[in-house]
């Protein structure tokens, strides 16, 4: 936010500390520094702003730096003279050494940094970007074990975090686009499930379930059939635990799995649910549900 | 460190000095389990980058990479009670999600999937009746940002043509993939994809892109 000119068409009224921080993050970033300090400096900013995404970028580059200062044999965190570490250095896109204890410990430092930023704002993008970031390069199996336990305490806290969410379902894949194993995504339905119990309004629990859904089934992974069966068996379960209410997320999450069932009878109760909604629980996708109800109404070619 | 926002930025007349397909595979590679997009791979599904990355598909002719009924189910979810649309689920509506959501539903051909009453209904009442400015949402500050998106957004619902009707004025239209004046784009020839629509029909001003 550099504000140049003498009289801007619209002054955003910043609180002195903001001013005094960003002119000398401003100062920093003329010469570019990196160094302890503007690491530090980095972190106040984004205390301030956690929405800047130039700061984030900045911190970034510093810590590459440090850390190739470091592998080189340059001064450590407390001017300490530190043995030179592999040249796959932690912050470039190759992966680093998770068993290097320095490597650990910055990782372990800046995943403590990134959750403060998380408890002010849980769905902060650039936060959650990256901690994947920091997640991915390093590829520990201890750090994937620990941010599936950090994401259910999320979810736990606030069971409506997308973003939470969205991480979760990036930590059980590793970070990569390869299927779970039948058993991990057994295991992540039914957390959703039991989520979804908890609130069957909210649309989370349910599109991370149906998508687990879909790539066992999009894998021809064995049991995907079975999983598909039992979960529209607990999606009518738990539709009646909200019964006397419409429950818009939990019946088209229903749809879909009856769609992937894809049955005539199934087919055609997906068809009454998706006119139910169309019709009276979810009428402002009225024209949505009427195009649902279509397809599913329509004669499949053997 | 590259992310889906700069994907749409390659002008398609200079294909040249852009590898066209690795671009659009990348977009491709950051959809999520939800259909959706984020700015890396693996990143939260936003409607922000949503527009980004279908517009760039679209620009690199490659739509057929994505999940159209999927995505644009995600899209029309966004739509909240107020008719205003949120980013992501379980945030507040705000008016800009009136272009990033319409712009993309609008190249995959499913305006429709959304209801264009409310959401136009929600977008007047972000306008502050003082000073003619549009905000994020009724009652805050307006600011030029949301202003543009709330302009945007009613061109696309086609309601921006309505006004003008009444006010004997023709208002340009704004395309939904380089949100730029059809007009301008023409002029520029510049080239796209969108997707027909459910009765098979392409609005008139997409007519010229490749479906």
């Amino acid at each position: 936010t550099l504000q140049v000119e003498a009289s801007p068409v619209c002054s955003i009224a910043y609180t002195a500390d903001f001013v005094t921080a960003y002119d000398y993050l401003r100062t920093c970033l003329r010469t570019d520094e990196h160094s302890d300090r503007t690491l530090a400096l980095s972190g106040l900013c984004l205390r301030l702003n956690p929405a800047n995404y130039t700061v984030w970028h900045y911190r970034r580059r510093i810590l590459a730096s440090l850390q190739q200062r470091r592998a080189s044999g340059g001064e450590g965190k407390s001017g300490d003279k530190l043995p030179p570490l592999d040249a796959d250095t932690f912050l470039t896109n190759t992966s680093a050494d998770a068993n290097d204890e320095r490597i650990l410990s910055i990782a372990k430092d800046e995943l403590q940094y990134i959750s403060t930023v998380l408890s002010n704002d849980g769905k902060n993008y650039h936060a959650w970007s990256f901690r994947q970031y920091i997640l991915r390069t390093l590829s520990s199996s201890d750090e994937w074990e620990s941010d599936l336990a950090y994401t259910d305490a999320l979810i736990n806290e606030d069971i409506r975090n997308n973003s939470a969410w969205n991480h979760r379902w990036f930590v059980c894949h590793r970070g990569t686009r390869m299927p779970c194993t039948s058993d991990d995504a057994t295991r992540e339905c039914d957390y959703a499930l039991s989520k979804a119990e908890m609130d069957p309004h909210n649309e989370s629990p349910w599109i991370y379930l149906l998508g687990y859904v879909k790539e066992q089934i999009r894998s021809g992974a064995d049991g995907s059939d079975e999983l598909v069966r039992r979960m529209v068996q607990e999606s009518k379960r738990l539709r009646h635990t909200a019964a006397d209410t419409t429950c818009p997320s939990c019946d088209s999450a229903r749809i879909e799995l009856l769609d992937m069932v894809g049955g005539e009878e199934e087919r055609k109760e997906a068809a009454a649910l998706a006119n139910q909604l169309g019709t009276v629980d979810d009428t402002i996708r009225a024209k949505f549900w009427a195009r649902r109800e279509g397809q599913l109404k329509a004669v499949r070619s053997s | 460190l590259e992310d889906s926002n700069n994907s749409g930025g390659g002008e398609g007349t200079d294909t040249a000095t852009i590898d066209l397909q690795k671009a659009a595979l990348y977009v491709s590679s950051c959809r999520n389990f939800d259909g959706g997009f984020g700015s890396v791979p693996g990143a939260e599904s936003h409607a922000g980058q949503i527009f980004c990355c279908v517009a760039a598909l679209s620009i690199a002719r490659s739509l057929h990479l994505l999940d159209s009924d999927l995505l644009s189910w995600w899209l029309a979810e966004r739509q909240c009670d107020s008719g205003g649309l949120n980013g992501r689920p379980e945030k507040q509506a705000d008016v800009c999600y009136s272009w990033w959501i319409l712009s993309a539903l609008s190249i995959l051909g499913r305006t429709d999937w959304i209801n264009s009453e409310k959401l136009a209904s929600f977008i007047l009442r972000c306008q502050d009746d003082e000073d003619g400015g549009i905000a994020d949402r009724p009652n805050d500050m307006a600011d030029v940002f949301h202003t543009f998106f709330g302009i945007a957004g009613l061109s696309l619902l086609g309601v921006l043509d309505e006004i003008g009707e009444e006010q004997g004025k023709t208002y340009r239209l704004i395309d939904p993939v380089f949100a730029l004046p059809v007009d301008v784009v023409a002029h520029l020839g510049l080239q796209a994809q969108v997707v027909r629509d459910d009765t098979g029909d392409i609005r008139p001003w997409l007519a010229n892109y490749d479906v």
